[in-house]
């Protein structure tokens, strides 16, 4: 995995050092185990809630 | 100095204005005695990264001359006001806490700055923050709990949070994302409030997340709160998001008492694995409630501990793609903390984004059911009170635990101090509301606080700084 972190770094041009990588790749497996956790619990076909931003069905909407 | 001088700096803006209004004091007493406060204990305290100090009396001179002249504005007025330091004002650093940003000055100021110096308030200084609202506060000092100076003030609004409960601010603003008003102001002991998403114009914030940011009020009282939001709120064609939706008299609806109302309990997550102090207060700030008429019911939200990672991620992703460009150029002058936490928003998939917004969809969707039997929803702010500087440097609990889900659906909410533990530090209550109706979650913590004294205890900070560790 961190040698993918460090390719894909390259190409988005971000200047990680090492230490960045590493706690980076720490971070991203905590969060993606996390989630795979509760993946199973999403009903099919539910539909993703980008935020409640501007058109979002709970809040008002600007004109 | 004079017994009324001394207990100035913690008064609220409610009583203050009384006095302004009445010609008793002048907004330049006000100023003068919060300025040499700042002075004395700002180097402990690093409450402000920019204390303005020449503009504030200069505001403060104009006016005190308006007031005699009879052009009062209103209880607003000649009352200084501090903002967090990713909020944009004009001609005024503002750092983000940042050396990316050291040397940033804004052209204009932020809406929410802009319609509260119109009400008449007065810039004070630039209040400390995490960097980028998510990392650490290592440049400009990292701020200190005046209940207990080895303890952590919350964050990210760590600067508006401990200038508020140090009597080093009158009133603030800051940003909460996932609980940067309502932890640091639960953790401090004043009154956090996080408002609608789309209540409060977010144009002039340095971003961290499109869809979870908010503009939100650190204050002494509820009262404070009511009045600002009145001021801060409604459309501004300059952010998207911006709602136009009617906005009331907040402070006028504050009088209409509680009872009759509903509050919810929820069964799942909040009341699991509570420190006992946070456990004991949170209990008894119910009965108070109860004993007010409120009908307290349990409610089940079995899916509000589910947005542990899809908060975070989605948040991350965002503030990649907003931090992307400047980070390209300039990863260096990011701190550790917030160079790994924005960039980790690089490496999460377009699927699992959507998996976490399909999380979002479901808690939103359980929330808005509960809401429709109940009229709002109280738990603890927090499920610990403060812990230390040290924790907070090695790598901190998750203090987001109670706060994120009304990012996540933006539903307002609200911590008002309900109590102190054990080793006296402060404890929060967070009630949460129905989307635009911050007048209900306003009227119950401003009932609760007229019947409790939690709000008015100060913290013995001259005894504090004797036994500060300073490293």
């Amino acid at each position: 995995m961190i040698d993918w972190l460090r390719i894909e770094a390259a190409q988005q041009g971000l200047a990680l050092d090492d230490e960045d990588l590493e706690a980076i790749r720490h971070l991203l497996i905590e969060m993606k185990i996390a989630l795979a956790a509760k993946r199973a619990t999403i009903p099919e076909g539910t539909e993703p809630f980008l935020g409640p931003a501007g058109t979002g069905p709970v809040m008002g909407t600007g004109p | 100095m004079s017994t009324a001088t001394a207990t100035l700096p913690f008064h609220s803006i409610g009583e203050l204005s009384v006095l302004i209004a009445t010609r008793q004091i002048s907004p330049v007493d006000v100023v003068t005695t919060l300025l040499s406060r700042i002075e004395r204990l700002n180097s402990t305290l690093a409450s402000y990264i920019t204390v303005c100090a020449a503009e504030a009396v200069a505001a403060a001179r104009a006016a005190e001359r308006d007031i005699i002249h009879g052009k009062y504005r209103g209880p607003l007025h000649g009352i200084p006001i501090a903002y967090k330091d990713i909020i944009w004002t004009k001609g005024v650093r503002t750092t983000a806490h940042s050396r990316a940003l050291a040397d940033f000055v804004p052209a204009e100021d932020a809406t929410h700055v802009h319609r509260l110096s119109a009400a008449g308030m007065i810039l004070i200084g630039k209040t400390n923050t995490g960097e980028f609202a998510c990392g650490t506060s290592e440049l400009f000092g990292n701020p200190r709990n005046p209940w207990s100076l080895n303890h952590y003030t919350g964050g990210s609004s760590n600067g508006s949070a401990n200038a508020v409960a140090a009597g080093l601010a009158v009133a603030a603003t800051g940003t909460d994302t996932g609980g940067s008003v309502r932890v640091p102001a639960s953790f401090c002991g004043v009154v956090g409030l996080k408002p609608t998403f789309g209540r409060v114009s977010r144009h002039g914030i340095i971003p961290l997340s499109w869809t979870m940011d908010h503009v939100g009020t650190l204050t002494r009282t509820v009262d404070d709160a009511a009045l600002m939001l009145t001021a801060m709120s409604g459309y501004d064609p300059l952010d998207p998001s911006s709602a136009t939706v009617p906005v009331p008299d907040f402070r006028a609806g504050l009088e209409r008492g509680i009872r009759g109302l509903t509050v919810g309990i929820p069964r799942e997550h909040y009341f699991d694995g509570l420190h006992p102090d946070v456990e004991r207060a949170v209990h008894a700030a119910l009965d108070v409630l109860r004993a007010e008429g409120v009908q307290v019911v349990p409610v089940h939200l079995p899916r509000a501990g589910d947005l542990a990672a899809a908060a975070p991620l989605m948040y991350r992703a965002e503030a990649y793609v907003l931090h992307a460009e400047r980070l390209r150029r300039r990863a260096a002058d990011y701190g550790r903390r917030a160079r790994q936490k924005i960039c980790s928003g690089a490496f999460f998939t377009a699927a699992e984004y959507h998996q976490a917004a399909q999380l979002r969809r479901l808690w939103c969707d359980e929330l808005r059911s509960v809401l429709q039997h109940v009229d709002a929803i109280v738990t603890p702010t927090v499920p610990y009170p403060a812990f230390t500087l040290q924790l907070q440097e090695a790598g901190p609990p998750d203090t987001s635990w109670g706060t994120r889900q009304f990012n996540m659906s933006g539903h307002p909410a609200i911590t008002v101090p309900c109590g102190f533990s054990g080793e006296h530090l402060p404890i929060g209550l967070q009630i949460a509301g129905r989307t635009f109706d911050e007048l209900t979650i306003l009227r119950l913590a401003h009932v609760y606080q007229k019947l409790t004294d939690w709000h008015t205890r100060r913290p013995r900070l001259d005894e504090s700084l004797k036994d500060v560790t300073h490293d």
